[in-house]
C-alpha cells in the first residue's frame, strides 16, 4: 500500500496550526448535504437553495455526500470552521436508512451548528417537510369521485422512506373513506425508478392477473414506467387504464396527472429558515409545505391549459366591438399578466399593453396586421433575454377568453379567430426554434467538455491543473479549486479517516490565484478551502465533490455553479480524478 | 496481383461516401439521404471522413475497388482547398475505374448532383426587391477564397444591376461564415461606415443570425427597421430567418441512386443533375412563416360547399399532406380517425372526441420516440377545409376544439423537448465516463472497455483498425483490427489484433450478409498522425457522439501506438 504522495514532501514543516479555531468570515456560508445531486429532485432543491443564498448574499457549498459510505471526508470536514449552518436532504438518505437513530446521528456531528432536515422529521432538528397527504389524497379522491374508479392499484416507493410510506398510507385511507375494501393484491412495490414501475405492471397484470381501472404510483418516474409497460401490453392510457403519479417531474415525456411537489420551494425555504436561525429569528421546529394535484391527461382529463383555451361567444349585446373591447381592457391586462405565470415577461407588464392594443387595433380595423408583428417582436425580445418560451399558448387563450365575448359582429369573430390561430402557430414555431438552438449549443458544450480529456496525460500536477483550469471558462465555470489530502483516506480503516492537512493544487478564480507552486498550498484540512479564498464582495455557490479512485478519496474539487447541469460537474470531477490518481501514485519521471 | 478481396462475397454492393466534416449539418443531411437510399436498396454504405485534398489521409486513399463498388464525393472536400479544376479532376481520376458521383459543386466530365444555389440566391434577393420593395440592400460575404461564397456575392451584384440599383461597395461587409462575423459586419456597416440600409443579405444563416443580434443590440428591430435574409436553412440560429433551403438530403439520395445505377451499368444515367432550391419565407424579411399565414382560414360567404361528410376523403388527404406524410407507418389511419372524431364532435355533439383522438395519436408517436413538428399544420388544414362546410351554429364549438387541439399539441411538444433536455445531460456523462478507457494498460483492454459502453449509447456495431508502419508518408500496407463489436460476436481479438491488408479497409466477411449496414468511418488522428480509423454503425444518436467517441478512443490509443513505434 503506497502512502507516499509525491506532491507532499514529508520534510516540510507545518506552517499554520491545524487546530486554529472557528474562522472569522465576513459572509455567512451554508453547506447543503445531498446524496443524488444529479437527478431532478436533487438538482431542483439545489437550485432553490442556491437561488436564495445568492439573493441574500450568503456563500453556499453544495456537498455531494452519503451516509452509506464509511469514509467520506467531505461529510466529516464540514463544520464550524467552514460554514455557519447545514442543510441535509434527509429524504434521499431515508431511501435506504430505516433506523431513525442513525439518521439523527447524521446531524449530531454538526453540533452546535444550526441544521435543517429536508423531507424527514428529525427530533431536535429544524425540519422542513412536504404535506404528502393533502396532494395525494386530492389525486386519489379525484380518481374516485370524478372518474368513479373503484379498482385502484398502487405502486409503492422504498419501504424505508417515510414519504413513500405516507403516500401509501394515504392510498389506504382514501380507500377506507370511500368504502372501498383494501386489496393487498393491488399493491406492488417499487424503488422510485421507471423500471420498477414497469415491473409493477408485470406483477399486477401478468403474475396476479388483476383487473383495475387506475394505477397510482408513488412517484412520476414509476408512473412513466407503468404507462410504457401498459402500452406494451396493448392497454391504452387513459382510455383503458388511468395512471397517476407524484412529483410533477417535467422531464418524463408523458402528460401525467400528478401531485406537484414544491421541490424548488423546499430548497428556498430551507435556506430561508437556516438564515433566520443564524440571524436569531425564531423559526418553528417543523414547517410543512403544501402539495397540490395537477390534472393532465393520464387520469382521463385534459390539462388545464387545454380546457382553458375554450371561450364563450358574445350574447345579446348590440354594442360595437370597439366599445366592449375598451371596457374589458383592465381585466384583460390583469389576466394576461397572470397567464404568464411569472415564467415569461412577468417582470415587466409593458408587453401586456402592447399586445392588447395591437390586437384591438387589428380586429377593429384601425391598424390591420399589427397583432402578429407585435407578438413576434415580444417573442424576439424574450429570446434575446434567454427566457423560456413556455406559457405563451396560455396568453393567447386568455386573450381569446377575455375578448371573444366582446365580438358582436360575425366578421370580427372570424378575423379574431384567424389571428388567434396564427398566433398559436407563431408561438409554437418560436419555441421549436429555441429548442433547436439549445440542442445545437449542447452539442458544442459536449465537444468542449470532450477537450478536457486532453489533460488526461499531463506530466505533472501543475500542468494538469493549468490545462484543466484553461478549459473551464468555455464551459461557463468561473471558479474552481482542487485540494488533495495528505495521506489520503483509504476506506480500509475501521474509523473514517479525517485528513488534517490539505493542499490546494488548483485555484482558478477572478482574483487570479492560478499561480500555485508545484506542491500546492498547504493548509488545515478543516478549512475546506484556504481562508480568504472566497470573495468578500459577492456570494458564490460552490459544488464540492470528492476526487477519488474507487474507494480511495484523494481530495476535493470545488466548482462554482455556472450552468445548472449537475452532469457537467460530475464529468469534470472524473476527468480530474483519474490523472490525479495516476500522478499521485506513480513516482514521476520527467 | 493476388487480391484477397476477390474472395469476399460480392453479393451486396458497398459504396463509400467521402465527406470532410461530420459536424456540418449539410454533410449530415447528405449522409441521411444516402443512407436511407442504400438501406432501402440493400447496399452497404461507408461514410468516410477525409482530410483536405492536400493532406495525407490514409482513410481517403485506401478507398479502392477492393473495398468499394463506387464512390460518392461531397465536393467541398476539394473546393474548399483547391481552385484548379484540373487538379480536382485529377483527384477524381484516382478512383477510376470505380463509378463515381460528385455532390455539390458542378464539375463537367464527372457525374454530378448539384444544387442550383444561383437560382436560390436570386429568389431570396428578388423577394426583397419585388415583394418588399427594398433598394438599399447590404451584403455580408463569405470567405473570398470560397467559390460558393463568391457566386452568392456575384448574384447579389447581378440582381442589383438587373433592377437598376447602383452597386455600393460601402454596403458590402466581409464575413467568414461564422456567427460572430455577421455581428462584426454590422459593426462595420453601422458604426464605422454609418450606412443606412433597408435589408441585409448574409451569404449564410449563421452570419445572418449574428447580424440579427448585432442590430438588436443597437436598438434596430428586425424586420420592422431592417430586414435580414440568410442562406442554407440551418435551423440552429434560433431566429425566424427567411432563407434558401438547399435540398441536401435529396442530394444524398439522388447521388446514391445514380451511383447504384452506374454500378449496375444501367443505361441513361445523366451526367449532371441539378436540384432546385426552395425559398423559405419566415419573419426576418417582414413576412410570416407559411405555417402562420396558413393558420388563418379564408373568409367565405355562407357556404355552398357540400356538407362535411361528403368531403371526408378530401379533408383526410389534405391533413396527410399538411403533416408532410409523417407517421404513416406508426398509425396509418390517423387522418381518417381524426376526421371521424371531428365529425362526431361537431355533428353529433360528442364533446372531447377530437382531443382524445389527437392525444392518442401523439401518445403513440411518443411511445415510438418520434416527434413530428407538423401537427399544427394538420389543425390548420382541418380548419381551412372544414370551416366553410360547417353549419353556422357549429362554428363556435369547432373553433374551441381547434384551439384546444393546438394547446394539446404544444404541450406534447414541450414534454418531448423537456425529455430531450434531460436525456442529453445523461448522455454526456455516459460519453465522458473516461476513467475506465483512459487508464487501460494495453490496446486489448482499451478496446474491450470502450466497446462495453457503446450499446448504452445506442451503437451496436463498431470496428477499429490501426495502421501498421508509417503514420506519415505513404498509404499503409497492413492494418490490424483491434476492436470488433457486432451482433455476430466476431471472435475476441488478442492483444495484437487481427492483421489484414490495409487496402481491404476492413477484413473480409466482417460485414453481415443478411442486412445492409451504414458505417461512419472516422480517422484516428493525433497531432496530425493517422493512427488508424474507427467505424461506427450509424444509429440515431446525434453526430457529435461519434466524433467524441473517436477522439476518446484515439487519445489513449496514441500512447500504445507511439510506444510500439519507438520500440521497433
Amino acid at each position: 500500500m503506497s502512502s507516499s504522495v509525491p506532491i507532499v514532501p514529508p520534510h516540510r514543516p507545518p506552517d499554520p496550526q491545524p487546530d486554529s479555531g472557528g474562522r472569522s468570515r465576513s459572509r455567512t456560508s451554508f453547506a447543503l448535504m445531498i446524496e443524488h445531486y444529479g437527478d431532478w429532485y436533487g438538482q431542483t432543491i439545489q437550485r432553490g437553495v442556491s437561488d436564495f443564498t445568492r439573493e441574500n448574499g450568503a456563500h453556499l457549498i453544495t456537498v455531494a455526500t452519503s451516509l452509506r459510505d464509511e469514509v467520506c471526508p467531505l461529510r466529516d470536514l464540514v463544520g464550524q470552521q467552514n460554514v455557519d449552518g447545514v442543510i441535509v436532504v434527509s429524504s434521499v438518505i431515508s431511501n435506504y436508512e430505516k433506523d431513525p437513530q442513525r439518521l439523527a446521528a447524521f446531524f449530531s456531528r454538526y453540533e452546535p451548528l444550526p441544521c435543517i432536515s429536508i423531507g424527514v422529521n428529525i427530533p431536535n432538528v429544524h425540519s422542513l417537510l412536504i404535506d404528502n397527504r393533502a396532494g395525494m389524497a386530492e389525486a386519489l379522491r379525484h380518481l374516485v369521485n370524478v372518474h368513479g374508479f373503484r379498482k385502484i392499484a398502487f405502486v409503492r416507493g422504498p419501504e424505508a422512506n417515510a414519504e413513500a410510506e405516507q403516500r401509501f398510507q394515504v392510498y389506504k385511507d382514501v380507500l377506507t373513506e370511500n368504502g372501498i375494501a383494501y386489496n393487498p393484491d393491488l399493491v406492488a412495490s417499487g424503488d422510485w425508478s421507471p423500471l420498477s414501475g414497469a415491473m409493477a405492471v408485470h406483477t399486477l397484470k401478468d403474475v396476479r392477473k388483476c383487473e383495475m381501472q387506475a394505477i397510482v404510483a408513488a412517484d412520476d418516474a414509476m408512473a412513466a414506467g407503468v404507462i410504457e409497460a401498459l402500452h406494451a401490453r396493448g392497454l391504452r392510457v387513459p382510455s383503458d387504464i388511468a395512471v397517476v403519479g407524484f412529483d410533477n417531474d417535467l422531464g418524463l415525456g408523458f402528460s401525467l396527472t400528478t401531485v406537484h411537489q414544491p421541490v424548488y420551494m423546499l430548497g428556498r425555504k430551507a435556506a430561508h429558515m437556516l438564515l433566520d436561525i443564524v440571524r436569531g429569528v425564531d423559526v418553528p421546529q417543523t414547517v410543512t409545505l403544501p402539495t397540490e394535484m395537477v390534472i393532465r391527461r393520464s387520469c382521463g382529463c385534459f390539462v388545464a391549459d387545454v380546457t382553458n383555451s375554450v371561450a364563450q361567444p358574445a350574447v345579446g349585446s348590440t354594442q360595437a366591438p370597439g366599445v366592449l373591447l375598451a371596457q374589458r381592457r383592465e381585466t384583460t391586462l390583469g389576466a394576461l399578466m397572470n397567464s404568464a405565470r411569472g415564467l415569461t415577461s412577468g417582470v415587466n407588464s409593458e408587453w401586456t399593453e402592447r399586445l392588447f392594443n395591437a390586437f384591438v387595433r387589428d380586429v377593429t380595423g384601425e391598424a390591420r396586421g399589427e397583432f402578429l408583428p407585435t407578438l413576434d417582436a415580444i417573442l424576439v425580445q424574450e429570446w434575446m433575454e434567454h427566457r423560456a418560451m413556455t406559457g405563451w399558448q396560455n396568453v393567447i387563450s386568455v386573450l381569446r377568453r377575455e375578448l371573444l365575448p366582446c365580438m358582436t359582429l360575425q366578421e370580427t369573430v372570424a378575423d379574431a379567430e384567424n389571428l388567434w390561430h396564427q398566433a398559436r402557430v407563431l408561438v409554437g414555431e418560436a419555441a421549436a426554434r429555441m429548442h433547436a438552438h439549445q440542442q445545437e449549443q449542447r452539442a458544442i458544450q459536449a465537444m468542449r467538455l470532450m477537450n478536457v480529456n486532453s489533460t488526461f496525460f499531463s506530466k505533472d500536477l501543475k500542468s494538469l491543473a493549468d490545462a484543466f483550469a484553461q478549459k473551464l471558462p468555455s464551459l461557463g465555470i468561473d471558479r474552481c479549486y482542487a485540494v488533495t489530502f495528505e495521506d489520503p483516506s483509504t476506506g480500509s480503516g475501521s474509523a473514517p479517516a479525517k485528513p488534517e492537512w490539505s493542499r490546494l493544487v488548483l485555484a482558478y478564480d477572478e482574483e487570479e490565484h492560478i499561480e500555485l507552486s508545484s506542491e500546492g498550498l498547504r493548509f488545515p484540512a478543516k478549512q475546506l478551502i484556504p481562508d480568504d479564498f472566497l470573495p468578500d464582495y459577492r456570494p458564490v455557490s460552490l459544488m464540492a465533490l470528492h476526487l477519488n479512485k474507487g474507494e480511495k478519496v484523494l481530495g476535493i474539487i470545488f466548482f462554482e455553479m455556472g450552468p445548472q447541469d449537475a452532469h457537467l460537474y460530475e464529468t469534470l470531477r472524473r476527468q480530474f480524478s483519474e490523472p490525479l490518481f495516476r500522478l499521485t501514485q506513480t513516482p514521476l519521471t520527467s | 496481383m493476388s487480391d484477397p478481396a476477390q474472395t469476399q462475397s460480392q453479393r451486396r454492393n458497398s459504396m463509400t461516401l467521402l465527406l470532410d466534416d461530420i459536424m456540418q449539418p449539410k454533410a449530415q443531411h447528405v449522409i441521411e439521404g444516402a443512407a436511407d437510399l442504400t438501406r432501402e436498396k440493400g447496399s452497404n454504405l461507408i461514410c468516410a471522413v477525409a482530410s483536405s485534398v492536400h493532406d495525407r489521409c490514409p482513410l481517403r486513399d485506401l478507398i479502392n475497388p477492393a473495398n468499394s463498388d463506387g464512390v460518392l464525393i461531397i465536393s467541398s472536400i476539394l473546393s474548399n482547398f483547391e481552385r484548379s479544376q484540373e487538379r480536382i479532376l485529377q483527384f477524381f481520376d484516382r478512383y477510376r475505374p470505380m463509378p463515381l458521383v460528385n455532390l455539390g459543386d458542378p464539375f463537367e466530365k464527372v457525374h454530378s448532383v448539384t444544387v442550383n444555389n444561383r437560382a436560390g440566391m436570386r429568389d431570396v434577393i428578388s423577394h426583397l426587391i419585388k415583394v418588399h420593395h427594398f433598394h438599399k440592400i447590404a451584403f455580408i460575404r463569405g470567405p473570398e477564397t470560397n467559390l460558393e461564397a463568391e457566386m452568392r456575392f456575384k448574384v447579389y451584384q447581378e440582381m442589383l444591376e438587373q433592377h437598376g440599383i447602383a452597386f455600393d461597395p460601402e454596403l458590402v461587409a466581409d464575413g467568414n461564415w461564422g456567427h460572430s462575423s455577421g455581428a462584426t459586419a454590422i459593426y462595420t456597416l453601422k458604426d464605422l461606415r454609418r450606412r443606412k440600409f433597408e435589408a441585409v443579405v448574409a451569404a449564410n444563416d449563421a452570419m445572418a443570425g449574428g447580424a440579427f443580434e448585432a442590430l438588436h443590440a443597437r436598438g434596430i428591430r428586425v424586420p420592422m427597421d431592417v430586414a435580414i435574409v440568410g442562406f442554407d436553412n440551418f435551423d440552429g440560429t434560433g431566429y425566424a430567418l427567411t432563407t434558401i433551403d438547399q435540398p441536401v438530403y435529396e442530394m444524398g439520395r439522388r447521388g446514391a441512386a445514380m451511383l447504384l445505377d452506374l454500378i449496375h451499368n444501367a443505361g441513361d444515367v445523366p451526367m449532371q443533375v441539378t436540384l432546385p432550391t426552395e425559398l423559405i419565407v419566415r419573419r426576418s424579411c417582414g413576412c410570416f412563416e407559411n405555417e402562420v399565414t396558413h393558420a388563418a382560414a379564408p373568409a367565405m360567404p355562407a357556404s355552398k360547399l357540400p356538407l362535411l361528410a361528403v368531403r371526408r376523403e378530401a379533408i383526410s388527404q389534405a391533413m396527410l399532406r399538411a403533416s408532410g406524410g409523417k407517421l404513416t407507418d406508426v398509425a396509418p389511419e390517423w387522418p381518417e380517425k381524426l376526421f371521424a372524431a371531428f365529425q362526431r364532435e361537431v355533428s353529433d355533439g360528442k364533446r372531447g372526441e377530437l382531443l382524445s383522438e389527437f392525444d392518442a395519436i401523439l401518445l403513440q408517436e411518443w411511445m415510438e420516440r418520434r416527434h413530428s413538428d407538423t401537427w399544427q399544420n394538420v389543425v390548420s388544414e382541418l380548419r381551412r377545409e372544414a370551416l366553410p362546410g360547417l353549419a353556422k351554429n357549429a362554428v363556435h364549438n369547432a373553433e374551441n376544439v381547434w384551439h384546444q387541439a393546438r394547446v394539446l399539441i404544444d404541450e406534447a411538444a414541450q414534454r418531448v423537448r423537456a425529455h430531450q433536455e434531460s436525456q442529453h445531460s445523461l448522455r454526456t456523462t455516459q460519453l465522458m465516463d473516461v476513467s475506465a478507457v483512459f487508464a487501460s494498460p494495453d490496446i486489448a483492454t482499451l478496446a474491450a472497455t470502450f466497446a462495453e459502453k457503446l450499446p448504452r449509447l445506442g451503437i451496436e456495431r463498431c470496428y477499429a483498425v490501426v495502421f501498421e508502419g508509417p503514420t506519415t508518408g505513404a498509404v499503409p500496407e497492413w492494418s490490424r483490427l483491434v476492436l470488433a463489436l457486432d451482433e455476430e460476436e466476431t471472435t475476441p481479438l488478442d492483444g495484437e489484433g487481427l492483421r489484414f491488408p490495409a487496402k481491404q479497409l476492413l477484413p473480409p466477411h466482417l460485414l453481415p450478409e443478411y442486412r445492409a449496414v451504414t458505417l461512419l468511418a472516422l480517422p484516428l488522428l493525433k497531432n496530425g498522425k493517422h493512427l488508424g480509423a474507427i467505424f461506427f454503425e450509424k444509429s440515431n444518436v446525434e453526430y457529435y457522439v461519434y466524433e467524441m467517441l473517436a477522439r476518446q478512443f484515439c487519445e489513449p490509443l496514441s500512447r500504445f501506438v507511439k510506444s510500439s513505434e519507438s520500440g521497433t
